[in-house]
């Protein structure tokens, strides 16, 4: 009696961790990790954030992955912001015709990434992002064969 | 997850398709009322606006009973438009910009007030002077940039807060620190990159007016000039003129002075491009009141100030032109009929002169423009022969006592040579 609770309770929790985290691929998981953290450097309500909001919905990422990296991200945000800061001004400032001539385009005017900040959470968000890709594909792959060899 | 994103990216969508379409359903409440709330701020005078109606699936914006109040005296306006109406085009939203391709403006009132060094503003003295912060051209022009920011349906998801206040000058690189949206929260600025724009943020390609009236208060004077019935079209208007390379076309016409009919017609080309000043005014005017024109011309030269007109009816046509800052030479041809005028004042300048006076007389003159004050050269027409009379009344009488000696030499010469 007690054991086919136990069994229904383990299998019940199984179909919710497998409706909520559903069976992603490893690089699924890391890419939307790095999506997330993109995210999670860029300020909320910009353009920005909702042109990469609306992309991480439609391009079917794997979304607790992406609010897994933009917490992660939020949290390094704070302490990159010089960071954004300088290299988005020297970004601008090596090249202010060509920008100039850019960020006038269809759409790009909207984007705001004429400020600084705004371009080098871009820019430093992308950077952030491929390192957390990178760094989350190979805990997964690590943590998958640990699981096998654990199974087996 | 499909129960997250599905949901959500439709929720997007609706918020985008509302903020295109339902526009029309809040116009006359929100839109209306902010429009209000930042005119009456930027002005500094209050600014109501009747009705307003926003298609942007039309891309038409019609709006009813738009009312500036005159900040020196409340209760009067200095601008009123009983209707307007404008098309836009909808492409060069995407571009940050707004371009009305057509505005129909019907029962427009301004009221326009002549300064003290003869130069026309929208504002009097008064108002001017309560206006203590900002220039009114700098507050129009805020107010044409939060028009094309916030009229724009594009704008539904760019409403960053910090976009609005950054400086349109390109910023220290040092980190500059400000507090927003909160107490405790700091967020920081930094550079931001000017984007010197090679086009406007507003320009109306072509602005149709119907029954307008503009009232002309001369400077010190108590009764102002009346134009009305004016009806015109303009072209390439613009909040930055001097980035747009087509010139400000116009041509108007209509009615002076409400005592007599006194049409008048003028056309022109104005060319702010790459801050040089091109400007081509072609004009008519017949049978104006000599008396209603004088308290304005009465700011350009003092002698105007010792004419005592009766009567007189002005009849006027000529080109005034500026080609790159510099004042073109013309002429203007005027005629004067029926004058019936007293210049007795004029022997304060003149000692021997005790009167003068002509009546039912007629001048017609052909007056030199140019750069130099007082610009229109009545002297010169004279000297260059360019001046025709027909004085049927003639009354002069002078005072030989301080006349010079040989005062009546040049008269007796001419009637001794006659005699010969």
């Amino acid at each position: 009696m007690i054991v086919q609770a136990v069994s229904r309770i383990q299998g019940s929790g199984f179909r919710i961790k497998r409706i909520v985290w559903g069976t992603p691929s490893t690089l699924r998981c890391a890419l939307s990790i790095g999506a997330g953290a993109w995210l999670g450097m860029q300020a909320v309500g910009s353009p920005v954030w909702w042109c990469g909001l609306v992309l991480a919905l439609a391009l079917r990422t794997h979304l607790p992955c992406v609010a897994l990296g933009w917490g992660a991200g939020a949290l390094l945000a704070p302490a990159l912001a010089g960071i954004c800061e300088a290299r988005g001004a020297a970004m601008l400032q090596s090249d202010p015709a060509g920008w100039r001539a850019l960020l006038k385009k269809p759409f790009v005017c909207y984007l705001d990434l004429h400020r600084a900040q705004t371009l080098g959470r871009c820019v430093v968000g992308a950077y952030w992002a491929l390192g957390a890709s990178a760094v989350s594909a190979v805990l997964l792959v690590l943590s998958k064969k640990y699981l096998l060899r654990r199974s087996s | 997850m499909k129960l997250i994103r599905w949901p959500a990216l439709t929720l997007m969508l609706a918020l985008l398709l509302v903020g295109f379409f339902a526009i029309s359903q809040v116009d006359n409440t929100g839109v209306r009322q902010r429009f209000e709330t930042i005119a009456t701020r930027e002005l500094d005078t209050v600014v109501r606006l009747g009705a307003l109606d926003v298609s942007v699936f039309r891309s038409t914006l019609r709006g009813q009973n738009l009312q500036v109040t005159d900040p020196s005296q409340r209760g009067r306006n200095i601008f009123v438009a009983r209707e307007f109406q404008c098309w836009a085009d909808l492409a060069r939203f995407f571009e940050r910009r707004v371009l009305l391709k057509d505005v129909y403006a019907s029962g427009v009132y301004v009221r326009v007030q002549q300064q003290r060094d003869g130069y026309f503003v929208f504002l009097n003295e008064t108002a001017l002077r309560l206006a203590q912060y900002e220039p009114v051209g700098l507050r129009i022009k805020n107010i044409m940039t939060w028009t094309s920011d916030n009229m724009n349906p594009l704008r539904t998801f760019a409403a960053q807060k910090e976009a609005e206040d950054a400086a349109r000058h390109d910023a220290p690189a040092a980190v500059a620190r400000d507090a927003m949206s909160g107490p405790t929260q700091v967020v920081a600025r930094g550079f931001v990159l000017n984007l010197p724009r090679d086009y406007p943020d507003l320009l109306v390609r072509r602005l149709t007016l119907e029954d307008v009236t503009i009232e002309v208060v001369p400077f010190g004077a108590l009764t102002s000039i009346v134009l009305h019935g004016i009806s015109g079209v303009c072209e390439n208007l613009s909040s930055r003129p001097g980035v747009l390379p087509e010139p400000i076309t116009f041509h108007a016409q209509g009615l002076a002075s409400l005592d007599q009919p006194a049409p008048f017609a003028a056309t022109g080309l104005i060319d702010l491009f790459a801050d040089q000043k091109t400007v081509q005014i072609d004009f008519a005017l017949s049978n104006m009141a000599l008396r209603t024109l004088l308290p304005i011309a009465e700011v350009y030269s003092p002698l105007f100030r010792l004419m005592n007109i009766e009567s007189g009816a002005l009849t006027a046509r000529g080109r005034v032109e500026l080609r790159n800052n510099v004042v073109v030479p013309t002429e203007v041809f005027m005629s004067v009929q029926q004058l019936t005028a007293n210049f007795d004042a004029l022997k304060d300048l003149v000692p021997w002169l005790r009167a003068l006076n002509f009546r039912d007389s007629s001048l017609t003159m052909q007056v030199p423009i140019d750069g130099r004050r007082p610009y229109m050269h009545f002297d010169e027409a004279i000297k260059k022969q360019q001046v025709s009379t027909e004085i049927h009344n003639f009354e002069m009488r002078i005072n030989p006592r301080d006349a010079n000696k040989n005062f009546l030499d040049g008269i007796l010469n001419n009637a001794l040579q006659n005699k010969k």
